[in-house]
Order: structure tokens, then C-alpha cells, then sequence
């Protein structure tokens, strides 16, 4: 087990690999288009693990969907929003140039291993058909063999054949890790990678993530609601709360010096092993519902702080080197 | 390779005894059928003249082959009757010494002529061997319904599917379209292209193909709908899999159920629809063997009952049949039949 805060900072002074900026995707549902994200802009830089966290509906799902254009449809719409990645807009290319960014520069690791899986096809059909689409050279055979016993399998000709439901769900993850490494992605997103394991094959799952990263130099952005996964792995992070990015920090700054009102909440309401009292704390009030989104700060409702300024629109600027913020408390100028 | 799940559905639909048993008893009619030749026709199966052996049923031999005058067919029942031939050779004719086509207008009484030694079920109204032309009926019709079907089936699985796979206006437009389609007489388009290209099988086949397709489409269509939002799909687009193989390998193999469902279904549907057309006179051009057109003899020729006899047997036995298969097979593949309560 990793310790909780490590000195993780990396060099920030290269260029982002991955630059995001106004990410906004609409939904059209009976009461009208809803925004879902609301200019969702990050950097992500070579060899980081970017952590994306959030409550269930915030919009971390979508912002990762989006970023491959495989958003939902019916329904899913791209607004506006720009993803430069090796000086290319992601987001403006064709269907066909997208085919070979997917895979190849960026892969995505999803929720449900048991679901991401082809039930009729067996294991060796599924990892061999990136090459269809994808240059390689090399043996192919090879490659997936050296993965599979990467990710931890000591007999990978017998999982070759297997089919998904001979498979437990730890199997299938790492099946999916190797899948997303084949070609050697720059970016891998994973979404949730762990939520639908226990917790033992969680910890696997998520050294074996690094792991991978190390040896493959490829940056992660690691989407999970888990803040302890975050702590524990994240270099740097942003919380998302109802479609916006209302913080963004390296990994020590966020647990030792929240900013925003709503991650100082999240934070307290950790419970404490070492507490005298067991009492969970928690924010009150509820998360907006997407059709309620105001064009003010989202969390006015359920803020403690909560003062005039709040109904304008809080943009995300600097505080200190590191550290983004969407709070008009420390915003003084934009007030 | 073949998936546990499958193998289970093949297991289930064994256990269905009434299924199965009908199966291997439509299934190896089928195949008999294909060798009518073999087993009904007025050419021999072997013949030896002079020291030499011919095979009459596989290869055209002229009447002067074996002494006779013209350059011709030989007509092998009086060839067998010749005293001439007898003295030099011999030949051995299949189970059913008749033709599809050979009328026995020389035969006693006037025709159609009730089933005797010779001819089991009789004769038709022209003196044709009944059972015969069941036979050759048969096998015209199994034909057809089979083609019909995999033309149906893969007309409906691309058509459904592409406008399931890309949804959103695609589906829409073609949606309008199918149902404007679908609203032509069909009937009428199948005369009016009889009367002007000439009736023949493959022009038959090709306009009933392209009606047979739509209630396949809506099914496909559901199943990709429902598929392409699956993960798996997601995952495999994450990839950069391209939409073909998507289309093909990913989601198709997953949406086959209801195609394998209907299949058995499609097939009676083509039998009937053939042997309406026929009966009505739209269908295969005469002297083509086929039960509709028997059906209608035998309404023409009520006093001579063993015509519409025999043909309602066959067509009954043989829908029975396939009726049987299709439940079957529909009870093998239906996901919820292992939590059903019995």
C-alpha cells in the first residue's frame, strides 16, 4: 500500500499533452437542451496522473466521453469546447482520423469490466482487433502475450481463449487494462476503474495502473469519485461539482489547504479513523438537478460563505502557483 | 468455437423432442428432394445396350444411339418395350418410373386417373404422375422459400441495422420509407412484373424478396438500437475499432436471435406466398411442378379427389412441420425460459 501523501509533484514546466479548454456538452432531453459541463477547461502534462473527481451526475463521466467523442446518442451534443492534443483539435476531427487518435493516442478504461467485454467473442479476438485499425510492428502475438503477463496473468495462452463470462471481474479489468496499453497510448483515461471491485482487487488493480504507467510513460486521467484512490495515486486534481471544475490543485495543497467552500466540505466529511467522535459530517442540501443549473455558483444553497457576488458566474483563476479556484472569496477582483 | 450459451440453446432445443424429430424429418426430405431425379423420372438410372453402359438420367442420349430413327431424346418407356432393345440390353428405372413433365394421355380412360399400380396417387388433369410432381413440387418450393428467406434475412439485417447503428434522421427517413414500401400491393407488382419481364423463378424471388426483408428490419433495427449503447461497443470505439467491424463483429453477432427466431417463420410464409401465387396463376410459369398450381387442379377436378387430396396432405405436413421447428427453435432461444416457472 502506497502511503496517503507522497511527494508527488511532478515537472509542470513541459507542455501540457493534453489541453482542454471550454469543454461545454448539452443534452437534449423533454425540458430542453441542458448544459451538462459548463466550460470545463485542464491541462494535462506527459507522465501525470490527472485526477478528475466529483459526485455521481457532476459531469466527470461525460467530460472523459466527450474527450473521444463517444458521447451518448441520441442526445449527447458538443457545444463548444477545444482538445489540443500533439497540436490537434481532438475534438474537430473527422470520423476516420478519430479512429486512429482512439486507441492509439488515447485509450479509455471503462466502469463495468463485466459489461466491457464482448460476450461472444473470445478474449484473443477482442485484443487482436486493435491491430486491425492500428500500424504496429512487431509480432503481434508477442505483444499481446507480453501484456497479459504484464497485467498479471502467469498463463496468458489460456486466457486467450477464454470468453468473458469464464472471467471474474478483477480478470476482466486487467483484460481491459492491457486492451487500453496495446498501442501504447499517451493518454489513458479511466473511468472509475475500480468502482465495480472489491476492495483487495482495487489496490491490484490501481498498482497495476501505475505500474503501467510508469513503464509506458503514458498520463492518466484518473476519473473516480473515491477521494482516498485520489490521495493515494493523483498527482494533481480537479473537483468538479454540478458540471463545473470549482478546484484544481496539486495533490498536497488539495487535502492541506482546500479552497473552495464545497472541497473543504468533501474533505471534512472524510470520516476520521482516529475521531473521538463518530459523528459523520455532512454538507447539507442537495446537489442541483441538471434543469435547476443557475449561471451563478452552483453551490450558493448549500454554502455556509455564501454572499452577493455568488449569483455571477465565478470563473476558475490561479491562487498561488498552483492551485484554481471558483470562489468569489478569493476572487476579489472579478466580484 | 462455439459459446457455451449456444450450445446450451442446442441442448434446450434437442429436449424439445417434437422440434427436433420435425427438424431431421423436414431437413432429410430436403435433402432427398434434391436427388428427384434419382428417385422420380422417366429416364433410367442405368441402362446397358450393346456391351456398353449409359446413364440416361445424367446425360442426354439421342434415340439413335440405341437403333432408333431420330437424333431426339430417347423415349426410354417404349425404348423398354422394344423387342429390338430387349434383345441387346436392359435398364433399370428409379423407385418412381415417371417424369415431372411425361403425361400418360395413351394411358385407358381419360385422364386425371385414379392412383393404380403404376401411378400411386393418380394422375393430374393432363395425365402426369401426382406423386411425381409432389415430389418436384416440393423441392421447386423448399428452394424457394430457403432462398427467399436468407435474401430476406440479410436484406433486413443490413437495412434494420444500419438504420439501428446510425439512428437519428438515417433512422427516421428510411423508417417513412419502409412504411411507403410497405404499403405497395404486392400482389399487383408481382403480376405487373409477370406480365412484362415473363414469370420465371429468379424474377418471382427477387420480388418477393424485397418485401420479405421489412418485418425482419424492425427487430434488427430494436436489437441495434438497444446493442449500440452496450459498453462493449463503447469500448471497441475507445479502441478505434472502425464502424465495420463494429457493425459486423461486435454487435451483429449479438443481435441474431431475433433473425434465427424468425427464420423458421419466413420459411412458411415463402411456402404459402409460393403456393398462393401459384394456385392464383401468378407464380411459376406451367408445366413447372409446383403445389399451388396442383391445388388448383384439384379444385378444377373435384371428382377426381386423390389430386387435392394428396397436394393438402403434403403442404399440411410440411407447414405442420416447419411450424413445429420454429416453435422450437423459438422456445430454445428465449432468454427467460430458464426462470420460468413450471
Amino acid at each position: 500500500m502506497r502511503p496517503l501523501i507522497q511527494k508527488r509533484s511532478i515537472a509542470l514546466n513541459k507542455s501540457p499533452l493534453l489541453k482542454v479548454t471550454d469543454l461545454t456538452v448539452s443534452f437534449e432531453t423533454e425540458a430542453g437542451n441542458i448544459e451538462i459541463t459548463d466550460k470545463v477547461s485542464f491541462e494535462i502534462y506527459p507522465g501525470e496522473i490527472y485526477g478528475l473527481a466529483g459526485e455521481s451526475g457532476c459531469g466527470k463521466t461525460v467530460t472523459a466521453l466527450a474527450l473521444l467523442k463517444l458521447l451518448p446518442q441520441p442526445g449527447g451534443k458538443l457545444l463548444s469546447g477545444k482538445a489540443i492534443l500533439n497540436g490537434r483539435d481532438v475534438l474537430s476531427l473527422s470520423p476516420s482520423e478519430l479512429t486512429y487518435v482512439r486507441g492509439k493516442d488515447i485509450s479509455m478504461i471503462f466502469q463495468e469490466p463485466a459489461a466491457a467485454l464482448n460476450p461472444l467473442l473470445n478474449v484473443k479476438r477482442q485484443l487482436m482487433e486493435c491491430f486491425e485499425y492500428h500500424e504496429f510492428h512487431g509480432s503481434k502475438e508477442e505483444r499481446v502475450m507480453d501484456l497479459l503477463h504484464h497485467v498479471g496473468f502467469p498463463d496468458p495462452q489460456r486466457i486467450l481463449s477464454a470468453y468473458p463470462h469464464e472471467l471474474s471481474g478483477g480478470m476482466l479489468q486487467r483484460i481491459m487494462i492491457a486492451m487500453a496499453l496495446i498501442m501504447q497510448p499517451r493518454l489513458i483515461i479511466a473511468d472509475e476503474p475500480t468502482t465495480a471491485l472489491d476492495v483487495t482487487i482495487q489496490a491490484q488493480i490501481m498498482e497495476l495502473l501505475m505500474e503501467m504507467k510508469e513503464e509506458m510513460e503514458t498520463a492518466v486521467l484518473l476519473i473516480t469519485h473515491n477521494l482516498s484512490l485520489m490521495a493515494q495515486y493523483a498527482n494533481r486534481l480537479a473537483v468538479m461539482y454540478a458540471g463545473r471544475i470549482v478546484e484544481e490543485s496539486g495533490i498536497e495543497t488539495f487535502l492541506k489547504n482546500p479552497l473552495h467552500p464545497y472541497t473543504q466540505g468533501l474533505l471534512a466529511a472524510l470520516p476520521d479513523l482516529n475521531a473521538v467522535s463518530p459523528e459523520l459530517m455532512a454538507i447539507p442540501g442537495q446537489v442541483p438537478q441538471p434543469k435547476d443549473y443557475s449561471i451563478g455558483c452552483r453551490f450558493i444553497d448549500r454554502c455556509k460563505y455564501a454572499f452577493d457576488p455568488c449569483v455571477n458566474r465565478p470563473d476558475l483563476v490561479g491562487h498561488g502557483k498552483r492551485q484554481r479556484v471558483a470562489c468569489f472569496l478569493y476572487n476579489k477582483e472579478s466580484r | 468455437m462455439i459459446s457455451e450459451l449456444t450450445r446450451d440453446r442446442f441442448r434446450r432445443f434437442k429436449r424439445i423432442r417434437r422440434a427436433h424429430y420435425s427438424f431431421w424429418l423436414l431437413g432429410i426430405a430436403f435433402i432427398i428432394s434434391l436427388f428427384s431425379e434419382f428417385i422420380a423420372n422417366d429416364k433410367p438410372l442405368y441402362l446397358r445396350y450393346m456391351g456398353k453402359s449409359y446413364f440416361p438420367v445424367l446425360t442426354f442420349y439421342s434415340s439413335e444411339t440405341f437403333g432408333g430413327r431420330y437424333r431426339t431424346e430417347a423415349d426410354y418407356p417404349a425404348l423398354k418395350k422394344n423387342t429390338q432393345f430387349k434383345r441387346h440390353g436392359f435398364m433399370i428405372f428409379p423407385i418412381i418410373p415417371h417424369g415431372p413433365f411425361r403425361s400418360y394421355l395413351e394411358m385407358e380412360g381419360s385422364p386425371p386417373h385414379p392412383p393404380s399400380q403404376k401411378n400411386w396417387l393418380g394422375t393430374d388433369s393432363v395425365a402426369r404422375d401426382v406423386l411425381t410432381r409432389l415430389l418436384y413440387g416440393f423441392r421447386t418450393c423448399m428452394i424457394f422459400s430457403l432462398c427467399l428467406m436468407v435474401m430476406g434475412a440479410i436484406l433486413g439485417i443490413i437495412i434494420g441495422g444500419i438504420q439501428g447503428y446510425l439512428g437519428g434522421v438515417v433512422d427516421i427517413v428510411v423508417q417513412r420509407l419502409i412504411e411507403i414500401w410497405s404499403s405497395l400491393p404486392f400482389l399487383y407488382l408481382v403480376i405487373l412484373v409477370g406480365s412484362i419481364y415473363g414469370r420465371n423463378f429468379i424474377l418471382l424471388l427477387a420480388v418477393m424478396a424485397i418485401f420479405q426483408w421489412i418485418g425482419l428490419s424492425y427487430y434488427m433495427r430494436g436489437e441495434f438500437l438497444r446493442l449500440k449503447n452496450l459498453t462493449y461497443v463503447k469500448v471497441a470505439r475507445a479502441l478505434g475499432i472502425g464502424p465495420v467491424s463494429i457493425f459486423f463483429r461486435q454487435i451483429l453477432p449479438n443481435a441474431l436471435i431475433p433473425v434465427i427466431t424468425i427464420m423458421p417463420f419466413s420459411l412458411i410464409g415463402g411456402i404459402t406466398a409460393l403456393t398462393a401465387l401459384d394456385f392464383l396463376g401468378f407464380g411459376l410459369p406451367p408445366p413447372a411442378p409446383s403445389w399451388g398450381e396442383m391445388l388448383s387442379q384439384g379444385l378444377n377436378n373435384l371428382y377426381a379427389p386423390w389430386i387435392a387430396i394428396s397436394t393438402v396432405a403434403a403442404l399440411f405436413t410440411t407447414l405442420l412441420l416447419a411450424t413445429f421447428i420454429g416453435e422450437g427453435v423459438r422456445e430454445a432461444f428465449d432468454p427467460k425460459a430458464e426462470y420460468r416457472i413450471e
